[in-house]
């Protein structure tokens, strides 16, 4: 009996949680791990789903040893990171509407002033950009190399792809223009009694995608032959100097070759 | 016009945001070309809308509008003039088929500007591996034209403003690039300049005191100076080919009433008299020249350049066509080939060439030095140079590049693209009428 008074007595059991928190101060301290960390892990922990952690380590944490709360700050550190690509992300966004903004306003005003164009406006925008980038292609992997790396240093290369990146941003702003070339071409007849008027027409009817005809005029060569100068404006990717020779050759009556007198950018 | 310029062609080149096309817009504009009532209405209508300050700009891209609408074909609005020279501009288009013209085509270029942005970023990209400006100078090289200027342009968008050490940046970087085409850097002048507000242009700038000027250093002797305008009127006059045997690619053919057969051509080397008899390649005709006629006017002697129509005895329109050559009978007439060597640079071949496409493929080349690499490839590929055999396979008449440029070079089309270009090194002209055929998209 009096053995049973004594377990009784024994309040010990009742207070188990106290006891076994006193425990582990006590052995935390002895392995020299600060209290503040276990308050801020079961902290963390408690904290839930915004954070990418498993469940797994939120149960565990509660025991925490030493190497725990090591995972532990890794996959803060992740999560840190997590964070950051985010913000950097929102700050992406956030330029490219500024510069679809600025477009805009550069559209806007070139339809006042053409000349002052995006030259002032286009500037303005990307003086920033490189700084925020270099740390993005420093511990960015997927950072693409636009050069390969060649005989030049690293340093160089990637100042240089930096540079490239920046101005194809900056490209992308301005409204795409799309490449037009002025060809001037030649168009002789047979002999002096083929009827260049129905040759110009014949000429005039040919209709492509991207191709507009323009003014023309005839020209002496000799004998009172006169050859059609005819000058075209073609969209570049649109159509190709192959596809007009062979179009127009195809009035074979009228036509006995075509020649490019003149092939510029306009 | 007091007396005659000398004609020059000059190819701009650059990559699209190089500022090409507002530098020759600013030349053209200040030294000729577009004539002055034009410059005028436009001036006045920029005035009254309040584009005072931006007249230059606005009426450039009037102008630019209106060729947009091909209404003009008026071609002065792509020449200038200096004291010596009148310019023909040939700004470099990025169509894929310009190269092909720029190599068979009839006008072909004496000289080269490159134009390169000193503005961030747009420089790198310019000059980018895949960039067209590569391309362009490459082949400005390859087809002999030797005399090449850079601008490094927009010095008023460096940060700071007509950065020195930006310019020298740049000047490096192109150096680096031409040198390894196989340009002679000695021979190329820099000139940093603003196409945009015309620095250094026609006068020299205030805004870059550091700028010592350009020099020019070249067999024919040593020339300086501060301008674009004085690195123009320095150039070399073209060497017109009068003192070799006559070459007269025929472009057409024609039969006219109470005159007889005319074929017309433009003179490549050589002269042309009445009188003369002359020898046509491939189609083996020989006959003699009664008149000469250019432009509806009669002429007793036509010299190289001239395009030109002349009247032959006894010959049938339908013996002569299209591609073939009329040469002097007396003194190197000129006679098809059997074969020819040409050193190639493959441009934008998709995969690998092998042999068959061409006859042989005899030394691969470092198409920068010209230095062998390799003794019969198996095959080529973009960007590779070679020495080749190519066996037309119908009768053709070309010449060496080195006696005869204009019909020594020649492009490879398949599939309606330029995939190689070439310069004939050496040709087996054909003796007697054997012939072989083989497989060689060849158009000259």
């Amino acid at each position: 009996m009096s053995g049973l008074q004594g377990l009784a007595q024994e309040n010990i059991w009742f207070d188990k949680s106290r006891y076994d928190e006193a425990e582990r101060c006590f052995y935390e301290a002895r392995n020299g791990i600060p209290q503040t960390s276990q308050v801020k892990t079961s902290l963390q922990a408690s904290k839930g789903h915004t954070r990418a952690q498993k469940p797994r380590e939120r149960k565990t944490s509660q025991n925490a040893s030493k190497s725990e709360d090591q995972s532990e700050l890794v996959s803060r550190f992740k999560s840190l990171e997590l964070d950051n690509k985010n913000l950097h992300k929102v700050v992406d966004d956030l330029r490219a509407t500024l510069s679809k903004l600025e477009s805009r306003m550069a559209m806007l005003e070139k339809g006042q002033s053409p000349a002052s164009k995006s030259v002032t406006v286009t500037k303005a925008a990307p003086v920033q950009t490189p700084k925020v980038e270099k740390h993005n292609g420093a511990d960015d992997d997927d950072d693409i190399d636009l050069f390969g790396s060649d005989e030049e240093d690293e340093e160089a290369e990637r100042i240089k792809a930096e540079r490239v990146k920046e101005y194809s941003q900056r490209k992308a702003k301005k409204p795409a223009l799309i490449a037009k070339s002025s060809i001037l071409l030649d168009v002789k007849p047979w002999d002096d009694e083929t009827d260049m008027s129905k040759l110009e027409e014949c000429v005039r009817s040919i209709q492509l995608d991207g191709l507009l005809w323009g003014a023309s005029k005839l020209v002496p060569v000799g004998y009172g032959i006169k050859k059609l100068q005819i000058n075209c404006v073609v969209e570049d990717d649109k159509v190709g100097t192959d596809i007009l020779e062979e179009e127009i050759t195809k009035y074979e009556d009228y036509v006995q070759s075509v020649d490019i007198a003149a092939f510029n950018k306009i | 016009m007091a007396k005659e310029r000398i004609h020059i062609n000059l190819v701009i080149i650059g990559h699209v945001d190089s500022g090409k096309s507002t530098t020759t817009g600013q030349l053209v504009y200040k030294c000729g070309g577009i004539d002055h009532r034009t410059i005028e209405k436009y001036e006045k209508a920029a005035t009254q809308m309040g584009k005072g300050s931006f007249k230059y700009a606005w009426v450039l891209d009037k102008l630019k509008a209106e060729r947009e609408r091909g209404i003009t074909i008026d071609i002065s609005l792509l020449k200038f003039n200096t004291q010596k020279y009148t310019f023909t501009i040939i700004d470099a288009p990025g169509h894929r088929d310009f190269i092909k013209n720029m190599i068979t085509g009839t006008s072909q270029a004496d000289a080269a500007l490159l134009i390169v942005s000193a503005a961030k970023g747009e420089f790198e990209a310019g000059i980018s591996r895949n960039g067209q400006t590569r391309e362009h100078a490459l082949l400005a090289y390859t087809l002999g034209v030797k005399q090449l200027m850079v601008c490094v342009n927009k010095m008023d968008m460096t940060e700071p403003p007509f950065s020195q050490k930006r310019y020298d940046e740049v000047v490096k970087n192109v150096s680096v690039f031409i040198k390894k085409i196989g340009f002679e850097i000695g021979a190329v002048p820099f000139i940093p300049i603003s196409g945009w507000i015309g620095e250094n242009m026609i006068a020299p700038s205030q805004k870059m005191p550091w700028f010592k000027g350009w020099k020019l250093k070249r067999k024919e002797g040593h020339s300086n100076g501060r301008t674009l305008l004085e690195v123009l009127e320095s150039l070399l006059p073209p060497v017109r080919n009068a003192g070799k045997p006559l070459r007269l690619p025929l472009q057409d053919v024609y039969k006219i009433g109470g005159v007889g057969t005319v074929p017309v051509g433009k003179i490549e080397t050589g002269i042309l008299k009445p009188g003369m008899v002359l020898t046509f390649s491939p189609a083996k005709l020989t006959a003699e020249v009664k008149s000469i006629e250019m432009h509806h006017q009669g002429l007793q002697t036509a010299l190289p350049g001239h395009n030109v129509g002349f009247n032959i005895k006894n010959v049938s329109v339908k013996n002569l066509r299209r591609g073939d050559v009329a040469g002097n009978a007396q003194q190197d007439p000129p006679s098809d080939v059997n074969s020819f060597i040409a050193q190639i640079i493959m441009l934008n071949h998709p995969g690998k060439i092998k042999v068959g496409r061409f006859a042989e493929l005899r030394e691969k080349l470092d198409r920068r030095t010209g230095k062998k690499l390799e003794n019969c490839p198996q095959y080529l590929m973009s960007g590779d140079g070679a020495t080749v055999k190519l066996v037309p396979n119908k009768p053709l008449c070309v010449e060496s590049f080195f006696h005869y440029p204009p019909l020594g070079r020649f492009a490879v089309r398949d599939l309606k693209q330029t995939v190689a270009v070439g310069v004939i090194k050496s040709v087996e002209k054909v003796d007697q009428a054997k012939k072989m055929s083989q497989k060689a998209p060849v158009s000259k």
